[in-house]
């Protein structure tokens, strides 16, 4: 058991065997990369051009700390990389422009604010998902990393949150309850292109896909069950669907921020395996709750809150966190234990370097 | 004519703009006053879906569409209100945005459509605003409450530096409420604020009864 490499010990308790101790799979933002490569000697990573950069990025960081997980995801590609704008604004291949504000990079424009028909949807020039070295990126990972490590295939924002990014949050919930063509057009355009990008990094070799779109609030669902029953159960369901006529044995991950406690069942219906982050602090996603109801079905990643313990908790709170996550949601396997998001700019050192510890040392 | 408010009332709740829109109308036409249309047509359609919101009975598309078409209506309402001597009354005056580097503003935006759903005057200042942003929309539109919100755990310290710049300037009679998915009351206590919101129709009755609690 304890010469399991990270790969065997990710994919043992993804198939549900008890290991050693869970699977770590550990993402930063660029300023919280700075300040652990600064700690541990080590060269500075810039981030990959991606808009899953932060899921992708420092992995070399990530997997001397004791990651057993690496990220990889479609890139931008030769001919539209992320570009300036001007001054503090930044476009990307998707049209999407975005503000520098300091700490993160925010919307600032959505390409198709103004889309009324699905002409508009049909007439906008779309990333191609097979363009030149989108993909260049995820080879080298998976050439370096791939024997050793499970390779995880990044593709949150998978339609929905993509579907706002282009035309705004506000418009596409109300165009949505409207019924409006286009918001369905789009949803299906994005889905297409996103699908394919998923299916090519299973075919390149990925051991978990990881699709994802936020449904939650920290109190409950941010659109109705039955609204997600109608309009986004079948397109997920058709996603994994297509994702497991690549490999049929591919573990699929769905990430979801918020509370989202009416559907997880719906998921594991249609074919889920693993579910992320659990947000700890959204209401009732508690892991007792959680393990007890579908750990029958589901396998778990992430829960360690971001929101509160990591950036303001002491090493002792994380210590004691630590094991009791992995008390309730490690046992018997099915369980990647990580922080419920990427982990920030106001978490310490020290903490970050606790959680790593805390795991590591684990012993029930 | 008799107005069938429960019919608007429902019209409202289901974001039916068009149908708001003519029985708005019907009524102006029919001569009611206007501040009746306001409270029993529209306020009170809107403050039935601020509960079924809490109680996730509705969810976030339908509170926009129904925001839209109370609007609808309101717009209609509007130059009647500002002219008519018949005088709507007057809850209270909120400013409201986002605080420095936090750009996230659906739950500030919920927040301002309930609140003008119930009555208040609501000037929204936007995302990414500075302490002197938040200091100079209080005394220029007079407010009673500042609102401020903040998603992410690296921006609501900001919120400590508006509280204590109100204190610096004497603002002490403007209350301070915030809200935002990383805050609770705790730190609200923390950072000296008035009051926590934790969900939009919550923040409302938060207001009204920091309004009440100043008249009295």
């Amino acid at each position: 058991m304890t010469n399991l490499t990270p790969k065997q010990r990710t994919m043992l308790a993804m198939n549900k065997q008890e290991v050693d101790r869970p699977p770590i799979f550990v993402t930063l933002t660029p300023q919280a990369a700075k300040k652990l490569s600064d700690h541990m000697g080590l060269p500075y990573e810039e981030p990959l051009d991606s808009m899953l950069s932060t899921r992708i990025s420092h992995m070399d960081l990530l997997t001397k700390l004791g990651n057993d997980c690496v990220g990889i995801a479609g890139c931008a590609p030769k001919n539209s990389p992320t570009r300036v704008l001007k001054d503090n604004i930044l476009v990307n291949e998707w049209g999407m422009k975005f503000v520098d504000v300091g700490i993160y990079f925010e919307f600032y424009e959505y390409p198709l604010a103004n889309a009324s028909t699905v002409e508009d949807i049909e007439n906008y020039p779309w990333p191609d998902p097979y363009a030149d070295r989108r993909f260049d990126a995820a080879q080298k990972a998976i050439d370096k990393y791939g024997e050793k490590y499970a390779i995880v295939a990044d593709l949150e924002t998978a339609f929905f949150e993509t579907a706002w990014y282009m035309v705004g949050m506000e418009k596409l919930l109300m165009s949505l309850a409207l019924e409006e063509e286009y918001a369905f057009a789009l949803l299906d355009k994005i889905m297409g292109i996103n699908t394919k990008i998923g299916m090519k990094l299973i075919e390149m070799g990925a051991d978990i896909i990881w699709a994802g779109d936020d449904f939650g609030t920290q109190r409950g669902m941010m659109v109705s069950p039955d609204m997600w029953r109608e309009v986004f159960k079948p397109r997920i369901k058709w996603m994994f669907e297509q994702f497991r006529s690549v490999n049929p044995d591919i573990k699929i991950a769905w990430h979801s921020c918020g509370s989202i406690l009416p559907i997880i069942g719906d998921f594991a219906e249609i074919g889920l395996d693993i579910l992320n982050p659990i947000q700890p602090l959204a209401e009732g996603m508690t892991p007792e709750y959680l393990k007890e109801n579908h750990g029958h079905e589901l396998c778990f990643f992430g829960g360690i809150d971001i929101q509160h313990l990591m950036p303001h908790g002491t090493v002792e709170e994380i210590q004691k966190e630590v094991k009791r996550r992995i008390d309730i949601l490690g046992e018997k396997g099915g369980y990647i234990i990580a922080p419920a998001h990427n982990i920030q700019d106001d978490t310490p050192v020290e903490n970050i370097l606790a959680f790593y510890d805390a795991v590591k040392n684990y012993k029930k | 004519m008799k107005i069938d408010y429960a019919l608007l009332n429902q019209y409202v709740y289901e974001g039916k703009a068009p149908k708001v829109k003519e029985m708005v109308q019907e009524a102006i036409d029919a001569g009611i006053p206007v501040a009746e249309i306001l409270e029993e047509g529209l306020i009170a359609g809107m403050s039935v879906l601020g509960e079924d919101f809490k109680h996730n009975i509705r969810y976030v598309p339908e509170v926009l569409i129904a925001a839209r078409a109370m609007k609808a209506g309101q717009e209609l309402l509007k130059p009647l209100l500002a002219t008519a001597d018949v005088k709507a009354k007057k809850k209270g005056v909120i400013v409201i945005g986002t605080v420095k580097g936090d750009l996230h503003d659906i739950g500030k935006n919920l927040v301002t459509m309930m609140a003008e759903g119930a009555g208040f005057e609501v000037y929204d200042i936007g995302i990414d605003k500075s302490d002197n942003d938040f200091v100079e929309a209080a005394l220029k539109y007079n407010a009673d409450i500042i609102g401020m919100s903040a998603l992410l755990t690296t921006t609501m310290p900001y919120m400590k530096t508006v509280v204590e710049r109100f204190k610096a300037e004497k603002l002490d009679h403007i209350k301070i409420v915030i809200g935002g998915a990383p805050i609770n009351s705790q730190y609200a206590k923390d950072i000296n604020a008035d009051g926590f919101g934790p969900d939009a129709a919550s923040s409302v009755s938060l207001f009204e009864s920091l309004i009440s609690a100043k008249a009295s």
